[in-house]
């Protein structure tokens, strides 16, 4: 896969399914026929359909979809990247009702009973489908929703 | 304010349009709103499920697919389901320039005006998310809006870049598909409830952006292959922005395609003269879309092939 003059292939193609493997059980093979770049000079990691091509000697803003600002296993997966990878998360997963996941849309915190690893990055997952990224601290599950998605609408 | 205050400018349309009291009373009233169910959310008919759930006065728009019409009071926005990329909203006439561009998995497509992504969404999905999408606009105030939209429906395969579309790249080979949704006066958004413009634009302003649009079309046909497919669109009624876009074009360059819309969709053909000016023969393929006969916003669509 060449790179272009912003963005190169992620030299470990398998450091982010393995991660989400061990932490959320997602089977590896959703992440076929896709490509994972970063950002030259940065720790970026995003998701690019395998036959998207940046083109090069041009200056590119983004390819693909974000999956986390810096690696594994500090690194954050972003809510859209769980919203379309994460549907068949089987740990650390936590299914909220409509008021709740209103609440957590709006980046309130709910009261859950942990799970798993018991604290951490979680997949959340509502009526409509994955919402996106929560952080279990003791019995509270926060919201990393995006502040920027309250405005959405 | 009467529904059709600040609609005067529209009267120069009389020649053209075939109900003028009928016009200006579709172009002053509340637009309806539209939204399509994403596939790469997950199950159409459970997402279509869910809207009517959500809006039990939702109906389907006829001549489309997963496509629902909702009362202009509704806020779509504000559903869980939206952000999370199960839906998006559009206006209903902008959705016929989006499918025409035809695009299919794997190709090379470029959207030279992109933001905020609502067509460049439909292509990706038309392509079933593989591929290669060149997703630019040139004002980077409008790129967040495009990535949100590109991020929220969960696609993959596009490449955004921030380039003058005059001068965009020619991707090696050429592109297959080519879509120049052009800036314009915007003369068919005044349903709009937000943003819509109703001000009559300058006639200095119509001339520039005219200059603009040729210059995007030249663009356009210079990067695409030959065979390729290049759609043209704008949101006004101006012959001028619209028509006399596409007569500048070389003949010997591109043949501007007969259109067939979709049983439903009423649409009326491209006119061959305004203003004692006559375009190019083949300008009635293009298609026009009038606020009265479908209870949409006005727009303008032309396929164009690369000879």
């Amino acid at each position: 896969m060449p790179a272009c003059a912003d963005f190169e292939p992620l030299p470990d193609q398998g450091l982010v399914p393995r991660y989400c493997a061990e932490r959320f059980g997602i089977d590896p093979a959703v992440f076929a026929g896709h490509v994972f770049w970063r950002r030259a000079g940065s720790r970026l990691i995003r998701i690019a359909d395998r036959g998207c091509r940046p083109p090069p000697g041009v200056g590119v803003d983004s390819i693909g979809m974000q999956v986390m600002r810096r690696p594994p296993p500090r690194g954050k997966l972003t809510s859209v990247f769980l919203q379309r990878f994460a549907a068949g998360a089987t740990r650390n997963v936590y299914r909220l009702g409509d008021a709740e996941a209103l609440r957590f849309m709006a980046r309130e915190t709910v009261s859950i009973t942990p799970v798993d690893d018991a604290s951490g990055y979680a997949v959340v997952i509502g009526p409509d489908g994955v919402l996106g990224c929560g952080r279990v601290v003791g019995e509270q599950l926060h919201s990393e929703i995006p502040r920027a998605w309250l405005h959405d609408a | 304010m009467t529904p059709t205050a600040g609609l005067d400018h529209l009267r120069r349309y009389a020649p053209i349009v075939d109900d003028m009291p009928a016009f200006l009373a579709a172009a002053g009233a509340p637009l309806p709103r539209v939204v399509w169910s994403n596939p790469l959310h997950g199950p159409l008919d459970r997402t279509d499920a869910r809207i009517v759930e959500l809006c039990p006065e939702a109906r389907p728009v006829g001549w489309r697919p997963h496509t629902w019409r909702l009362p202009p009071e509704t806020l779509p926005g504000r559903w869980p389901l939206h952000t999370i990329g199960g839906i998006y909203g559009q206006e209903e006439a902008a959705l016929w320039a989006g499918d025409l561009v035809g695009a299919r998995p794997g190709e090379r497509v470029v959207d030279l005006c992109a933001s905020p992504g609502g067509k460049t969404a439909q292509m990706a999905i038309s392509m079933a998310d593989r591929g290669t999408l060149m997703a630019n606009d040139r004002m980077m105030g409008r790129i967040p809006a495009l990535r949100r939209t590109l991020d929220r429906l969960g696609i993959t395969c596009a490449v955004v870049t921030r380039l003058d579309g005059v001068h965009f790249p020619r991707p090696e080979g050429g592109a297959d598909r080519v879509l120049v949704d052009a800036p314009c006066t915007c003369e068919g958004t005044t349903r709009k409830s937000a943003g819509g413009r109703r001000a009559a634009p300058g006639e200095g302003y119509r001339h520039s952006i005219a200059q603009v649009q040729r210059a995007l079309l030249r663009s356009a046909v210079r990067i695409a292959r030959p065979g390729a497919t290049i759609v043209y669109a704008t949101c006004t009624y101006a012959p001028e922005e619209n028509e006399g876009a596409l007569d500048a074009l070389d003949p010997s360059e591109v043949a501007i395609e007969p259109l067939t819309p979709p049983p439903g969709l009423k649409t009326c053909p491209g006119v061959p003269e305004w203003g004692g000016v006559y375009f190019r023969p083949d300008v009635v393929h293009a298609a026009r879309i009038w606020p009265h006969h479908n209870d949409t916003g006005g727009f303008f669509v032309a396929r164009l092939r690369r000879l």
